[in-house]
């Protein structure tokens, strides 16, 4: 056994034919944030859930926090915290007691469970809202009650099932500062998301596509090892009369507009880049297109993602 | 491990989220006693104060004394608008009356002259059940007449004593357990079970559907709780709900129905229990099957209202259902209970009476109670 806190190997599910998820191969390090991503119906659900011993995987093994999730299912339960989409709370109830529903059905002791509550309170924001009714705070405050109910038995582990969808920029952003938060105490965080922008945030990351895992790394390496070619980007006065110029250019593969500017992806070596650059630059002005900057930029997560897919879906009819 | 039980924890929840909303405890502690007056002075299977018209040709004493004879009891009333055949008719289509009586013009001289004296009756057979009760009713009456007549007869030719030589059928007629025919007696216990049923099953499911619906039964599941303390968990405080309103509704068929509580109040409060469970255990089960509380309580209402008014033996005996609807009726808990309620009010029956619906209500739950652990441990798949 490792000690990694959340350690797959092999993992599958299978629903009558469907694969749900194949072979899955993970391993979570202590106090890290794991982004857990991929498209609806990838698997990442069935994944999490195997994980927290709610369903029981086909075929495989997993240990979390050192217990297997076949044979141990209460010891893995006891071990994690789980915090789902819809932020389960009970809207009837306060704040207060939630959070002391929670902890008892963690078998927190009372004396004890006085403690946590503070913290709990302290560590959301939510002082001076103890007797609020959960149904009057905002989805926000709600998100961040949620999460600190599902730590209030301290775990090692914490499962986040995309937490933060249908939620503000703002709250968002305070909801990942308290992740950071928490993974700082060395609470480990595994995390599913969609948003490209906290995945850019994870320690390491596991992308799975068809139940498979497509690629997995830090954000780095993914970026590094995974991007076929070089983004340009452009910023012009004249955007639809560049985009026509570089789209005739044998030098740049493909071409799109992203925002106000213009993204470009030339297959030149890295070295070739500059002159590249250089080339397109001289065949704007040529053309009398103003160029206000022009760079390479690294690529985004999503950029690779999309080109997993795509690579995937193309080997698909083998 | 050494394992605390997270029971507590999960009926002290249930009940702050109850007590939280007093209005809808009001309102279903409310609806059984509401129900139970509503249908308790509503349903009645007597017949009663049927409408007859007479259109009487004869006019004479006989003929009188028929209809006197006739609405002695009080089944019928008279309708004295028939001065003409054609209204009797119009009144009967109308449905003004249900019985229409024709006493010809020489029934008094049919009778005098010791002859068969026909008279015409004609009954609205649409309501088939009304109808036949009032043709019995008239027949009945009618004969204690044309009894009565050969009395006289037999008087006037001095041969009293030659009716006295026959052998006469003596009836002693003792009704048992309702001895006044109450109708009351009969339908409270059965809307106890049935108001019960419903309610109960409408309760739970609806508690329960709505934690999966809001994503809380997830958390709860991947909690340290196990399923069985879950549905023990959530059960409790509905059992308790379900005790008071049949506590209330007890008392008013006693003090507003008058009907008489003979049994033991033990016996009442066990069976009460067993009911409980099996009528909430599958609320819960219901849930964990739909998982919304919409269709949830639309399963609840067809699921318990209709098995439990017409294939528990509440209002149409069982024994005269067709033998697919008996089996069926088999697995409706109201049956049973209704069983129990009409035994401990009204005939005082012990547990060895009622033991065959004792057990199989026990049974009911056991099954009731492993599909609800079954189902919740399945449901996120």
């Amino acid at each position: 056994m490792t000690g990694n806190p959340v350690e797959a190997i092999n993992l599958r599910r299978l629903f009558g034919d469907f694969i749900a998820v194949d072979n899955i191969n993970l391993s979570v390090r202590q106090g890290e944030v794991f982004g857990f991503l991929g498209p609806n119906g990838a698997g990442k659900t069935t994944t999490v859930k195997m994980l927290c011993g709610l369903l029981l995987p086909s075929s495989g093994s997993a240990t979390v926090a050192g217990f297997d999730i076949a044979t141990q299912p209460d010891d893995v339960k006891r071990s994690i915290g789980y915090m789902s989409q819809k932020f389960s709370l009970y809207s009837d109830l306060t704040v207060s007691e939630n959070i002391d529903f929670f902890g008892n059905i963690y078998g927190i002791a009372n004396s004890r469970l006085t403690s946590r509550k503070r913290e709990i309170i302290r560590l959301t924001g939510l002082e001076g809202r103890e007797n609020t009714i959960t149904s009057a705070l905002s989805v926000g405050w709600k998100q961040r009650l949620a999460l600190g109910c599902s730590v209030i038995h301290e775990p090692k582990i914490l499962f986040l099932d995309e937490p933060t969808a249908g939620v503000d920029p703002d709250s968002r952003r305070m909801f990942w500062d308290l992740i950071y938060n928490l993974a700082q105490k060395g609470m480990t965080m595994f995390v599913t998301t969609h948003y490209m922008d906290e995945a850019e945030n994870c320690t390491r990351l596991g992308f799975i596509y068809n139940g498979k895992m497509v690629a997995s790394g830090t954000p780095l390496e993914i970026k590094r090892t995974r991007m076929k070619g070089t983004i340009i980007e452009l910023d012009t006065d004249a955007p639809s009369e560049a985009l026509g110029i570089l789209r005739d250019m044998p030098v740049t593969n493909e071409v799109s507009f992203f925002g106000r500017l213009i993204h470009a992806v030339t297959m030149a070596a890295p070295e070739a880049v500059p002159r590249t650059v250089d080339s397109i630059t001289l065949s704007l002005k040529q053309h009398g297109i103003p160029v206000n900057r022009i760079t390479t930029i690294p690529p985004s997560l999503e950029d690779i993602f999309i080109s997993l897919i795509q690579q995937e879906d193309s080997r698909e009819p083998s | 491990m050494n394992r605390h039980s997270l029971l507590r924890p999960v009926i002290k929840k249930e009940f702050i989220q109850i007590l939280r909303d007093p209005i809808s405890l009001a309102v279903v502690i409310m609806i059984p006693i509401i129900q139970l007056l509503l249908f308790g002075y509503a349903i009645s299977f007597d017949i009663k104060h049927i409408p007859m018209g007479v259109f009487d040709q004869s006019h004479t004493q006989e003929s009188r004394q028929l209809i006197r004879a006739v609405t002695a009891s009080s089944y019928f009333v008279i309708n004295n608008n028939t001065g003409s055949r054609s209204k009797l008719d119009a009144l009967l289509e109308q449905g003004d009356i249900k019985i229409g009586v024709i006493i010809p013009p020489h029934f008094a001289d049919d009778i005098n002259a010791r002859t068969t004296a026909p008279v015409q009756v004609l009954i609205d057979g649409t309501d088939s059940n009304v109808g036949g009760v009032a043709l019995g009713y008239f027949i009945a009456g009618a004969q204690g007449y044309a009894l009565d007549i050969s009395q006289r007869v037999l008087n006037d030719q001095g041969a009293a004593g030659v009716l006295r030589n026959f052998p006469l059928l003596s009836q002693r007629l003792r009704i048992w357990y309702n001895q006044a025919l109450r109708t009351e007696n009969f339908i409270v216990p059965g809307l106890i079970a049935t108001i019960l049923m419903i309610l109960g099953v409408l309760m739970t499911s609806q508690s329960v559907a709505r934690e999966y619906e809001r994503g809380t039964m997830e958390q709860l599941i991947v909690s340290p709780v196990r399923v069985y303390e879950l549905i023990i968990g959530k059960l409790v405080p509905y059992i308790i709900i379900g005790f008071v309103q049949v506590a209330l509704v007890t008392l008013i068929a006693v003090i507003v129905f008058h009907v008489p509580l003979k049994g033991s109040l033990l016996l009442l409060t066990f069976t009460t229990f067993l009911f409980l469970v099996s009528a909430m255990g599958i609320g819960f089960l219901f849930s964990a099957v739909t998982k919304s509380q919409q269709v949830a309580m639309q399963m609840s209402f067809v699921g318990t209202m209709l098995p439990s008014l017409l294939l528990s033996g509440f209002i149409y005996p069982i024994s005269s259902m067709p033998l697919p609807l008996q089996i069926f009726s088999y697995i409706v808990p109201a049956k049973y209970f209704l069983v129990v309620l009409r035994g401990i009010f009204l005939k005082n029956s012990g547990v060895s009476v009622l033991m065959p619906q004792i057990l199989i209500m026990i049974l009911i739950s056991v099954i009731v109670l492993s599909l609800c652990i079954i189902k919740t441990r399945k449901s996120l798949d």
